[in-house]
């Protein structure tokens, strides 16, 4: 059983946010998202962690979807480990993004993401709403990784 | 319990005027533009924030609506640090960590050209969404 998972609606460094199967697709009900045709990009929170006793390596995310990314640079995506991580960093805290330069290449898995240990680490999900008829996000994203018992 | 957008607010204040939602009782109003060959723009500053004693995390405020390419936003830094101008059109919504009780304030830019038709366009709408926490 794999025991690296991902889930919505958590907070940084916690233990908490729901269960989502990225394979089943993420639920973007009610974050209006679908159905017009120019939402253009939005920018959704996930969390990532490894259940009690379990810890994971080499992680890399990859986008399945031409239309959606992680919000990054330079071949790495940004992560959030505290709240702290988030506020005292002066140039996030209100940031404009574009897909062209912020965003991580699509066609490329995110690289030497930090050890995921049993708390949340947060980092965005960037998609484009015009994409997408039905609000599950489908296809989204692949994790690779190296889980060991520790 | 929401988000709420005002005009004319200012940042760490709680005052403005409340923009209405989807009945056009107090819109945002573009108005007094003419393009003849060029296009021109007009810029307002929106504020947006939570009721009394509420804090939102990971605020999506993004535009929908038929013409929505004719607006973007400013007054906020891109990531990283990067301060070159957001380009009119340039895809991307505007992204806010954390919102309060208190006023962060952003520009909306609209732009007319010349080969725009049906004026006044009232089907572009600002919404926003977020995490309570």
């Amino acid at each position: 059983m794999a025991n690296l998972n991902l889930y919505i609606g958590g907070t940084p460094g916690g233990t908490d946010g729901t269960l989502i199967d990225p394979a089943a697709g993420i639920d973007l009900s009610g974050l209006y998202v679908v159905g017009a045709t120019e939402y253009r990009y939005i920018y959704l929170p996930l969390f990532i962690r490894c259940n009690p006793g379990f810890a994971a390596t080499s992680v890399q995310l990859t986008p399945l979807n031409s239309m959606m990314g992680f919000l990054g640079q330079s071949g790495s995506i940004f992560t959030f480990d505290s709240w702290s991580s988030v506020d005292n960093v002066p140039s996030w805290t209100l940031s404009m993004l574009d897909k062209t330069s912020k965003f991580q290449d699509p066609s490329s898995p995110s690289k030497d993401l930090a050890k995921i240990g049993n708390t949340n680490i947060m980092f965005f999900v960037c998609a484009a709403g015009t994409k997408y008829t039905t609000n599950i996000l489908q296809n989204a994203l692949s994790i690779s990784y190296v889980e060991t018992a520790v | 319990m929401g988000l709420h957008f005002y005009l004319n607010g200012t940042e760490g204040q709680k005052d403005g005027t409340l923009i209405s939602s989807g009945d056009l009782t107090n819109p945002i109003v573009f108005d007094g533009m003419y393009p003849g060959s060029a296009t021109v723009k007009k810029t307002v500053n929106v504020a947006i924030r939570a009721d009394a004693g509420e804090v939102w995390r990971f605020v999506n405020i993004v535009l929908k609506g038929t013409h929505a390419h004719r607006f973007t936003f400013g007054g906020y830094q891109r990531a990283m640090g990067n301060s070159a101008p957001i380009a009119l059109g340039e895809g991307g919504g505007l992204l806010i960590l954390k919102v309060t009780d208190t006023n962060k304030v952003f520009q909306l830019t609209a732009a007319a050209a010349p080969t725009d038709t049906g004026s006044p366009d009232t089907t572009v709408k600002l919404v926003s969404w977020g995490w309570q926490y």
